[in-house]
Order: C-alpha cells, then structure tokens, then sequence
C-alpha cells in the first residue's frame, strides 16, 4: 500500500507522520494479547486523545503486520462470550519494535535539537 | 484446503472481527447511556466507512489479484454482454485490425523473415562477390577454395540457371526453366524427391552418365503423373538423360527452376577461370555460428586467396546474405511502408475503440460514481476498463486471424499470375500467431489505457441523485474523445494522401501505355538453334512463316514477332543515334533503345500510330523506321520527323554504323527498358525478322489464352523440333513489370479506406454519445424556445474544431511522410496538389457527415419526451 493511503486514513487532530501507525500499534500490542477494538480503544487513551486514528484504518495495518509475521493472531473467547481475535507480538516483532522505537527516538531527539536552537539575534 | 475457501474463511474472519469491533464500541456507547441506534451511528461514524477498510485489508491479503480478475471479467462481461451494440462494433473494429496486421505481417514474414522452406532458422545463405564492377555471382575455384578446409561452412552447393529444352519419348519438346546443381545442393535443403532420388555424389564426376530431375509441375503435365517416368531416357539439350527423381510439388530451387542436371554437365565449369564469377552459390552456416562471424571468416579467406591470386582476386570482397536479404533489396522498402501504414490502422482502429469505449463510459458516468462513492480505488476502476479492453481484443483476435488468413489467400491469389520465387511461402506459421497475440495483447492494453486514464482522472462527480441523466459526461472525457477523433482523422488522412499519390503515379503509367488491349494479346518465345538456322535468310524464312501460319489460326486476328517483349528490358538493343545528315558540327548524337519486329507489329499491338506509316510488308524495310513519340520530341523537337534520315549504331561498339534509315511514322510511347518512364525507342522493321530469339505477339478477338494450342500447333508444322516456350499474357507480362506498384497502391488504398471509415464510425459515435448524454439539455433549451440552427450550433461548436485539427494535423503529416513513399511515386510529386486536395475534401465530407446526422437527430428531439422520461 502506498504512503499517501497511509497518511489518508489519518483523521485530523493531529496527523499522524508516515509510517508511525505502525509503530504505535506493535507498541500496544507488546502489552499483551489484544483485539482489534482493545487496539483502538488503547491508543485514544494512552494519547489522551490527542491522536485519532480513523478506526477502520487499523484492521488494514493490523492484517499488514500479521502478514509480516510481525504479529500472530488467533480467535478465543472473550468477555463478550463470542470469540475474538487476539494479537500477539512475534519475537521478530519484537526486535523490530525495539529498532524503531530508537530509530524514531534519535529522530525525534534530533529534530528537537533543530526546533529548539537558539534563535540568532539580529545584529 | 482450495484457493476459493481460504478466501471463504478470509472473508469470514473479517467480517466476524469488524463486526466485534462494531459491537464491542456499541456496547460501550450504550453503558455510557447513549441509546442503542445513536451508538451504533456514531460507531460507524468513528469507523469510518466498513466496505472500504474490507477493502483495504483484501488488498493486504495476498492472491486477491485473481479473485479480483475473476470477478472483473465476469462483471465485464455482463456489461459486454448489456451493451450489445457497442460491443459488436467495437469487436468488429479491432477485428478489422488486427486482420489486416496480420495478413501484412504475413507477407513481410514469407518475404522478408523466412528463409527456404525447411530451414525454419535461416541457417542457409547465399554466397556471393563484390568486385568494382559491381555485385556478382561465384567461380567455381573460388568456391572450391572457400569451403576446402574452412569450417565456416557444413555444405556448399554451386547453381547456374539454364534454360532446357526436354525431347521425347513420344511427347513433343518442350522447353523449361533448368538449373544445373552440385548434387549436395538437394540434402543441403533438406528436400526429398516425391519419386525415384535426387543426385548422388556419383552423379557429379566426370563422364557420369547424364541424370536428370523433374518438377512435379513438369511431371503431371508432360508425364501425367505417369510414375515409370523413372528410369526413362528423354533428351535434354540434344543429349540423352535418365529420369531419376521427381521433386514435390512448389520446389523449385533456386527461384523458378523446372529441370534440375548435375554441375558436372554443365560445360566447361571444372575449367573456368577464377575470375568468370556467374555461378550462385549456396551454403549451410555449420551450427552455431552466425552469420556475422562467418562473414568475417570468409573475409579472411577471401584475403588470403587475393594474396595468392592477385590479378583475379584483387579487389573481390564476398558477401554472405540470407535468401530473403538478397532478393527483397527492391521491394523491401514498399513493403515495409505497407507494414506501417497497416500498423497505423490497427492504432486507429484501436483508437476508436477506446473512442467507443469512451462514449460508453459517458453512460456509464453514473455506475463509475458509483462505485467510487462504495470505496472502489480509481486502479480498481481503471482494471476494470484495462480488462474489458483485453476482453474486447481477446474475442476479436480469432476474428481478425481469421480475416487475417482471408486477406492473405485473396493477396496470393491477385498475385498467383506472377511469377515469384518459390521459396515466398505465403502461410500462417508460428512467427504470425505471435504476432497476433502481441497486436491482441498491445491493442487491448491501449483501448483499455486510454479509457483508463480518463476515468482515474475524473473525480467522482455528484451524479448520485435523480438527475443523472442530466448531467452530462465529464469535460474531460468529451475533451479525450474528440483529441483521439482528430488524431484518427489525422492517421486516415496521412494514408489517403499516401494511397492517392501511388494510385495516381500507376494510373499515369497505365494510361501511358500507348493504348495497348493488353487484355487481348498472348506472347511466346522461341529460340532458333544456331546449326539449323544458320544464316539470317534462314532465319527470315522461319519468322515470316510463323507469322503467316499463325496469323491463319482461326480467331487470330493479328500476329507479329518482335526480338524484344514489351514492357521488359528483354532483347531491346541500346544504340547511339545520329541525325542524317548532322545539323550542326556539335550535334549530340541520341542514346535510344532498338526494338527488331516483323512488319505487323503495331497491327499485332493494336496501336494506332500518331504521325505518318508504318512498315510496308510488301517490301521489308531496309530503310525505313517507326519512332517513338519521346525519340520524336526529343530528336526533333517542334519539327516533322517524317522523312527524315537516322543512322544507327549498336552500343556495344562490335559493329559498325547502319545505313541511312528514313523515319516513316511514329508510334505512341511504350515502356521498354525504363520502369517508371518512357524512352526514345527506334523500331526496325527488318531485324525483327532475322533475330534468333524472337517473341511471338498473337492478338485475338478475345480471350487469347484458348488459341496457344492450336498457334503452338501451327508453329509445329513448320519445325516440330522447335518449342514455343514461355507462354504469357500481355496483361501479366504488363502487371510483373514492376508489380508492386498497382499491387501495393491498392492494398493502401484499401488500409486507407477502412481507416476513413472506421475513423467516421468512431466520430459518429462520439457525437451520438454526446447528444444523448445532452439529450435532456438540449430538450430544455428546445423547450425554451431555442431555433433548430443554435441546437445544430451547440452540437457541431464541439466536433467541428476537432474535425479541423485532424485535417490540419493530418495533413502537416502526409506533407512530412510522403517522402518515404517516393520509391513508389511514378511521374508523381509527393505534395501533388491535386491529390491532396480530392483527399482533404473525402475526408471533410466523411466527417461532417458523421457529425451532421447525429446534430440532425438532435434537432428533431421532441423536449416534452425528453424531459417525461426522466
């Protein structure tokens, strides 16, 4: 799928830069099994609802990284009764967790340094 | 488990997993006190659309491309299926290209690509040399030097054309095209005799005994297909033969040949110079190597032989050419103008396609808004397109072959009369069904492309309520249409004017062929044997009989003999002549050509003569001359020639100046020598009666062809060993001369037409698509009050410029294009006014036709209908 479909599913609030929502959901999902809502439900909370993702968007992304073997998923039951289906983090999602997370933080850091330079003085 | 329920169970899962989603948020929107269908509004509201995030996630999911595929061509067929019409049209419109394609790729395959029959890979080639005269055949030592010891090549095999004349038993002679062959040459071409053997290797030594071998041809009509003609002892030449091998039917190696006799019998060949380089030579490339490196093995060779003979090898340099490189050098070019103005008709034929195409999806507005509106991706819309154009050009592929095939057997046929070289082969083969598949193919992604493109690009208008019908198709459609209807025009144009200028150019030089009923004449040959008819009164007493005898055949009405066959170079002597006496001490004597004929000739010819008389049969003219009207104004410009005094001399100098001859007529202008032009030609009336090869010209009151027999039977009676051989019509001896030229105008002209009127198809349907898709419109503005001229206006301001830029661009192109075509252009200018002119205005009234009707539909629209219906 191309980039600009990515940034597309994104709702306003805050736009989401390319190829976090990725990011994000390995995040979530790392804290354990969890469905697709629970996913959905997780992000509004942890960014206090500063970030909203379009939810339909995240099955797309969810099956992507389930096809990557980055997650597993499997159907038991759950407190509904029905069956739902739960997603696990592989050990190679795992590791690519890891290297993204430092990845985006050196580019976060990095990006701070910039913003944050003192401004020249004008002589 | 199969393909089709994992994608079951996919579907499921999905379904089962966006559903919990749904009810899980539902749920929680309920506990928090919101009631239940408010929940569940504003849970599909957050979710933001269930179709499209299916959608997504399918497109995640691998192998959908087929079940997508699938489902495409079973939705396009569906639409195919629904719009009858159109569909019909527009297979019928690709099948037209695509046949057409075919059958001239067919024809550049037989004389272009393909090699002999039986060498697929065109591993066999011809030999030959280069000297500083000029391009020439092989000597037998130098033959012998380049495959002794050389591993360029497998086999060689000599060839040398003969004519050969074949006696007895019991059947009257007969004289055929012959060719004496190094006895390899047969396995060297993978031929195998239909009866008896070819050549062995014994065959060919010295003092052998004398074989020889026949073509099918030769064996069903002088044998009847009698199969003890093997072992039996006929004359060839005036030496006895046996008949040992009949080859099968349409060989005829090298390029006509009938009779085929070992190397060995032809004379004096061991002990030929090396530098008496008339042999043809075959060679088979030994496997692997290709031509190019045999080519620069052979250099070597050849170097080293210029190095031990000196004052014959000097200067020879060979050349190593497939059999198609060395005989298509004349009409490759033709030819291959054929193949692009063919290949511009498949693109014109595809292009209203897409034009169709486009005045479909102008209806299909609607369902493209649609879809896009369910969440359908404009490359899931443009597919689809791609793929009903591939369905389009798939179903017209079988048709257009078959078209294809027709186009080809008529083409074989028309040119059936010619004589042409066996190895031209025209047939459907391997290499032509891949060239359909890619035409298919190429014209199925382009009519697909271009619909595409558009309909990607237009945005989802807001056609979705009542008023569909009301809005018309989007600009950008209309805009694509009409650019590819002046593009089409533009093509149709550019082939006019090509086709026009050809078929002028051949109806000129028809027209100036002196007027001769070619339809009426029949010619054959004969050659007087020089131990018989010795001296010229011998050979005098023979013509003059002939002629009377022949002239006596019942529906005979003139008969003549002339050393020379019209329309050909064969047997006109080039002579220098001079005024009588000089006009001046620097009068420029004029280089002309010298016809013999018997008295009767313009009588036998049916040409009336312009000025004066001609011959007196009474009296052989020993002095007297007919002259050509170009030798009349070129030798006495603004004067009578009547009465004056010529005086000739052969060119090639072995003899001396004639006699005073006296000019006592002249004769309308017949080509000789010249293809494309007339030259000064002198006819001498007593020459024609000595020569010993003559050409008998027999005219009749209708089909002459019934009287060969009873004129072969009357020459029989003065001389029963002497054949009258090389039976032709004029019409054919006409037609070979240069037989592309009528040959491929026509074809052209045919190409031509077809795109005029597949262009015409195409503009129609593009403004019929527009006044209906403005039906509803133009019903309001009729209801308002507007005058039938500004309903005609509103329809034509659009197609009107584009019918304007086609002719434009049309013509800038033919003005640009032409040229290629002046190999064919006879006595033509390629920016002939005229042509253009006659060219411009088919065109103009084609398109304004195709565009008036459907305006004048639109004038006649009843708006209380038109507006009941929506």
């Amino acid at each position: 799928m191309s980039k600009r479909k990515v940034s597309s599913m994104v709702a306003s609030k805050s736009d989401l830069p390319q190829g976090t929502l990725d990011l994000l959901i390995l995040r979530v999902v790392a804290l354990g099994p969890i469905h697709g809502y629970g996913v959905a439900q997780r992000l509004r909370q942890v960014s206090r609802e500063m970030v909203q993702v379009r939810q339909g968007s995240l099955y797309p992304a969810l099956h992507r990284l389930e096809r990557r073997k980055l997650l597993v998923a499997d159907w038991r039951p759950s407190d509904t009764g029905r069956a739902a289906k739960f997603y696990r983090l592989t050990a190679q999602g795992r590791a690519r967790l890891r290297t993204e997370t430092a990845e985006w933080s050196r580019l976060t850091e990095g990006i701070a340094l910039i913003l944050n330079a003192p401004k020249r003085e004008p002589t | 488990m199969t393909r089709r329920r994992q994608r079951d169970r996919a579907e499921r899962d999905l379904d089962n997993e966006l559903r919990d989603h749904l009810d899980r948020h539902i749920a929680e929107l309920v506990d928090s006190g919101m009631p239940e269908h408010e929940a569940r509004r504003q849970a599909l509201r957050e979710f933001g659309g269930v179709e499209l995030a299916k959608e997504e996630c399918r497109d995640v999911r691998g192998g959908r491309w087929l079940f997508d595929i699938v489902h495409d061509v079973r939705f396009g067929g569906r639409l195919l299926r629904k719009h009858r019409g159109f569909t019909v049209a527009a297979v019928v419109a690709l099948a037209f290209g695509i046949g057409a394609s075919t059958a001239v790729f067919a024809i550049v395959n037989a004389t272009l690509l393909r090699g002999f029959p039986g060498d697929p890979d065109n591993r066999v080639v011809l030999l030959g040399t280069e000297t500083p005269q000029g391009p020439g055949g092989v000597s037998y030592a130098d033959v012998l030097d380049w495959s002794a010891g050389s591993e360029i090549f497998s086999a060689v095999a000599l060839y040398s054309d003969s004519p050969m004349t074949i006696a007895g038993p019991a059947v009257a002679p007969d004289r055929f095209s012959g060719t004496y062959v190094s006895t390899s040459a047969f396995d060297l071409l993978k031929e195998r005799p239909v009866l008896g053997r070819t050549f062995s290797a014994a065959d060919d030594r010295p003092g052998a005994p004398t074989v020889v071998i026949l073509s099918q041809k030769v064996w069903e009509d002088r044998y009847q297909s009698d199969p003890g003609v093997i072992g039996r002892l006929v004359e060839v030449n005036g030496a006895s033969a046996t008949i040992v091998g009949v080859m099968r039917k349409g060989f005829a190696f090298p390029q006509t040949s009938d009779v085929w006799l070992p190397m060995a019998q032809r004379p004096g060949t061991t002990t030929s110079p090396r530098d008496d380089r008339r042999l043809g030579a075959i060679a088979r490339l030994t496997p692997g190597l290709s031509i190019t490196r045999a080519r620069a093995a052979l250099e070597v060779v050849v170097g080293r032989l210029a190095a031990a003979h000196p004052a014959t090898n000097m200067d020879v340099r060979p050349t190593v050419r497939t059999v198609a490189a060395v005989h298509n050098a004349g009409y490759a070019e033709p030819i291959t103008a054929v193949m692009i103005a063919v290949c511009v008709l498949l693109l014109i034929a595809c292009a209203n396609v897409a034009g169709l195409v486009l005045a479909q999806s102008m209806q299909r507005t609607h369902e493209i808004a649609t879809r896009t509106a369910l969440g359908a991706t404009r490359w899931r819309i443009a597919r689809q397109h791609l793929i009903e154009g591939l369905m389009l050009s798939a179903t017209a592929a079988p048709l257009g072959l078959s078209l294809g095939f027709a186009g080809l057997r008529a083409f074989d046929l028309a040119g059936s009369s010619l004589i042409k070289p066996y190895w031209i082969v025209f047939a459907i083969d391997g290499r032509v069904v891949l060239f359909v598949a890619l035409v298919t193919l190429a014209a199925g992604v382009v009519l697909g492309i271009a619909p595409a493109l558009v309909v990607s690009r237009t945005h989802a208008p807001l056609p979705m309520g009542a008023g569909d019908r009301r809005v018309g198709p989007p600009r950008s459609v209309v805009r694509w249409g009409y650019g590819i209807v002046a593009l089409q025009l533009a093509l149709s144009l550019t082939l006019l004017v090509g086709a026009g200028l050809i078929l002028r150019g051949v109806s000129k030089l028809l027209d100036a062929d002196g007027g001769v009923p070619a339809e009426a004449l029949v010619t054959l040959r004969f050659s007087l044997p020089p131990d018989r008819y010795e001296t010229d009164e011998a050979r005098l007493a023979f013509t003059t009989e002939l002629v009377a005898r022949v002239r006596a055949v019942p529906g005979v009405t003139a008969a003549a003999v002339s050393a020379a066959l019209p329309f050909t170079p064969v047997g006109v002597t080039p002579v220098t002549v001079s005024r009588m006496p000089a006009e001046a001490p620097s009068d420029q004597p004029l280089e002309a050509s010298a016809v013999a004929v018997t008295p009767s000739y313009f009588d036998a010819m049916g040409t009336q003569l312009l000025r004066g008389r001609t011959f007196d049969s009474s009296q052989p003219g020993h002095t007297a001359t007919v002259v050509s009207a170009r030798f009349a104004a070129t030798f006495f410009p603004g004067q009578d020639p009547i009465g004056r005094h010529v005086r000739f001399s052969v060119r090639d100098g072995e003899t001396g100046p004639s006699s005073p001859l006296t000019i006592v007529g002249v004769a309308p202008d017949i080509r000789y020598r010249r293809i494309t032009d007339h030259e000064p030609v002198m006819y001498l009336a007593d020459r024609g009666a000595r020569a010993r090869f003559g050409v008998l010209i027999v005219r009749s009151d209708g089909d002459p062809t019934p009287l060969v027999r009873s004129v072969k039977a009357a020459a029989a009676e003065i001389d029963p060993d002497l054949p009258l051989f090389g039976v032709l019509p004029m019409e054919q001896v006409r037609a070979q001369m240069r037989w592309q030229f009528p040959m491929f105008g026509s074809a052209l002209a045919i190409f031509a037409g077809l795109a005029l009127l597949i262009s015409a198809i195409g503009l129609f349907a593009i403004v019929s698509a527009t006044v209906s898709a403005r039906s509803y419109e133009l019903g309001v503005r009729r209801a308002l009050g507007a005058q039938r001229s500004q309903i005609w206006w509103t329809v034509l301001k659009r197609s009107v410029p584009a019918v304007v830029a086609g002719l434009v661009l049309g013509l800038g192109a033919a003005l640009l294009t032409t040229p290629i075509f002046r190999s064919l252009l006879v006595r033509t200018n390629p920016t002939d006014l005229p042509t253009f002119g006659i060219v411009a205005t088919v065109l103009l009234t084609a398109a304004l036709l195709a565009c008036a009707l459907p305006a004048w539909r639109a004038t006649k629209l009843d708006p209380l209908v038109v507006l009941r219906r929506e």
